[in-house]
């Protein structure tokens, strides 16, 4: 009973050993373990080992499921790549940059407008000591790959406020995951003059200066996002806006007949540093 | 017409550089440094010429949030220690911009200056360091070029072809009184000399008096007077 006991405890943890999952597929080195992609688009995936001791038996095998949870093994013609045995006894590194159309679900990208999701499984065999040199599996933790097929919301422009020849747009924000950027339609209310400009959605207040604005005229402006995917939403609210002057402290100056005046700033900044050149050589003369 | 107070700049420093070259004295040169913040309010709506008040209409009566680094080496001590020492300051002002037509535009219009100054100091610290009086006046001229640049909307103004922005040259005066922190807290003084270095620890306010544009220069105003406060580290 004794020799039972011991060996029982000897084995446990030979087996939970042999059954860690510690080790995980990711997207990109260290990233996350969810990759979003685009029709025809790539997922760059890399691996981290469990910490443990042993030579791999067999190469850490990759491959992709349409299940709900990765499979015991690769199903026979689902591998994606294998990582042999010397690479795999690194901790980590890169498996493949892997093609969303070789992806069994992702593929159907005609399905436009629906999510859908598959796992990149992994899977390597250790041989353990402990239990006597056999191989035993190791499965590492998945990779979900979602394909995003939306496009963003149609933006909403609140308002449309005048600047001296130019206009500033407020956008209702959204998250920088549904729209990157920002591109503004506009044209005089005839539909002549058109132009567009994009802007980040860093800010929701895009300024449009030096686009051939002219004051006192009245513009119709319209935005659209783009999305992280590229796709484009729907055109947004038609709003229109007038450039118009705008007296900042300078126009102000100038109109009580200022003027700026002053030597250039080269030549200021010049007898300046002749006179800082000055005063060290003084320091150094004294010393 | 020579300006009595150019004369007594160009004097007040032709003084100092004597004393630096020639004046015997004990070398104990030591380096201090500044740290200010102030307001001030230019001289603009006084600008030659001007037939309105830009300034006031642009950002009302209020000052100009300014701060103020500054050097100074001194390289010789006597009856008081001389130097001289460089500058930079920091002030800008923001108001929102209004149409022509009237009304308040969504964007700020804003004035920044950048006040760079050579200066010659004189500090009256013999009554400091010999009798430990804690009180320490002193004096500054200096030299003074400011870049300055106006903006609306965050970019800078243009109107036609002339810009919102450029580079005066004047002199500025300074006095000021500064107080010897050393001799509330002796132990603490002492254990920043033998840790960091620091000599001295003062509380400072001072008065500059700036006059920009000088020397026969034109164009916008931007001499000003302003009281600065802060601290400043002998090593």
């Amino acid at each position: 009973m004794l020799r039972l006991t011991l060996w029982w405890l000897l084995l446990v943890p030979g087996l939970a050993l042999a059954q860690s999952t510690s080790g995980a597929l990711t997207n990109g080195s260290g990233g996350p373990a969810q990759a979003n992609v685009t029709c025809g688009g790539t997922v760059d995936v890399w691996f981290s080992l469990p910490q443990q001791s042993g030579t791999p038996c067999e190469p850490l095998q990759v491959w992709a499921t349409t299940a709900s949870a990765c499979e015991s093994a690769p199903p026979t013609g689902s591998i994606l790549a294998t990582v042999d045995g010397g690479t795999a006894s690194a901790s980590a590194g890169e498996v493949k940059v892997v093609n969303v159309s070789a992806l069994p679900g992702l593929s159907n990208c005609a399905d436009g407008g629906v999510n859908q999701a598959d796992l990149i499984c992994g899977q390597i065999t250790y041989q353990q000591t402990l239990l006597g040199g056999t191989c035993t599996a190791v499965n590492l933790s998945p990779l979900t790959v979602t394909l995003n097929n939306q496009p963003p919301p149609a933006p909403v422009i609140t308002s449309v406020d005048g600047l001296n020849e130019g206009l500033l747009v407020h956008v209702a924000p959204v998250s920088t995951s549904e729209a990157v950027s920002t591109a503004v339609f506009w044209s005089l209310v005839d539909g002549s003059s058109p132009g567009q400009a994009t802007a980040d959605t860093s800010s929701f207040n895009i300024g449009l200066k030096n686009q051939g604005f002219v004051n006192g005229q009245v513009y119709n402006v319209k935005a659209q996002f783009i999305g992280a995917n590229g796709l484009t939403s729907a055109l947004s609210n038609v709003v229109t806006g007038t450039p118009q002057a705008v007296n900042g402290f300078f126009q102000n100056f100038v109109n009580s007949k200022g003027a700026a005046g002053g030597c250039s700033a080269g030549g200021a900044t010049g007898a300046l540093w002749a006179l800082a050149a000055a005063g060290i050589w003084l320091l150094g003369r004294r010393r | 017409m020579i300006n009595p107070r150019s004369v007594a700049v160009v004097c007040f420093l032709v003084s100092v550089a004597a004393g630096a070259a020639e004046a015997p004295g004990p070398w104990k040169g030591f380096t201090s440094v500044e740290l200010k913040f102030g307001g001030m309010h230019p001289d603009v709506d006084r600008t030659p010429g001007l037939t309105g008040t830009p300034y006031q209409s642009s950002f009302g009566n209020g000052t100009m949030l300014t701060v103020q680094l500054e050097g100074d080496h001194f390289f010789w001590t006597g009856f008081g220690s001389f130097g001289l020492g460089f500058s930079a300051a920091y002030a800008e002002k923001y108001a929102g911009a209004k149409y022509a037509a009237g009304g308040p535009a969504p964007v700020k219009t804003s004035l920044r200056i950048l006040p760079l100054k050579l200066l010659a100091v004189y500090r009256m610290d013999y009554a400091a360091i010999r009798w430990h009086v804690p009180f320490v006046p002193f004096l500054k001229a200096g030299i003074i070029y400011e870049p300055w640049w106006a903006s609306t909307g965050g970019s800078v103004d243009y109107v036609g072809t002339e810009r919102g922005g450029g580079g005066r040259l004047g002199y500025g005066l300074t006095a000021g009184l500064a107080f010897l922190l050393d001799v509330i807290e002796p132990r603490l003084a002492k254990d920043a000399e033998v840790d960091a270095g620091i000599l001295h620890t003062y509380f400072l306010a001072e008065y500059d008096s700036d006059v920009v544009p000088a020397f026969g220069g034109q164009g916008i105003d931007l001499s000003n007077r302003r009281v600065m406060f802060g601290l400043a580290f002998d090593f």
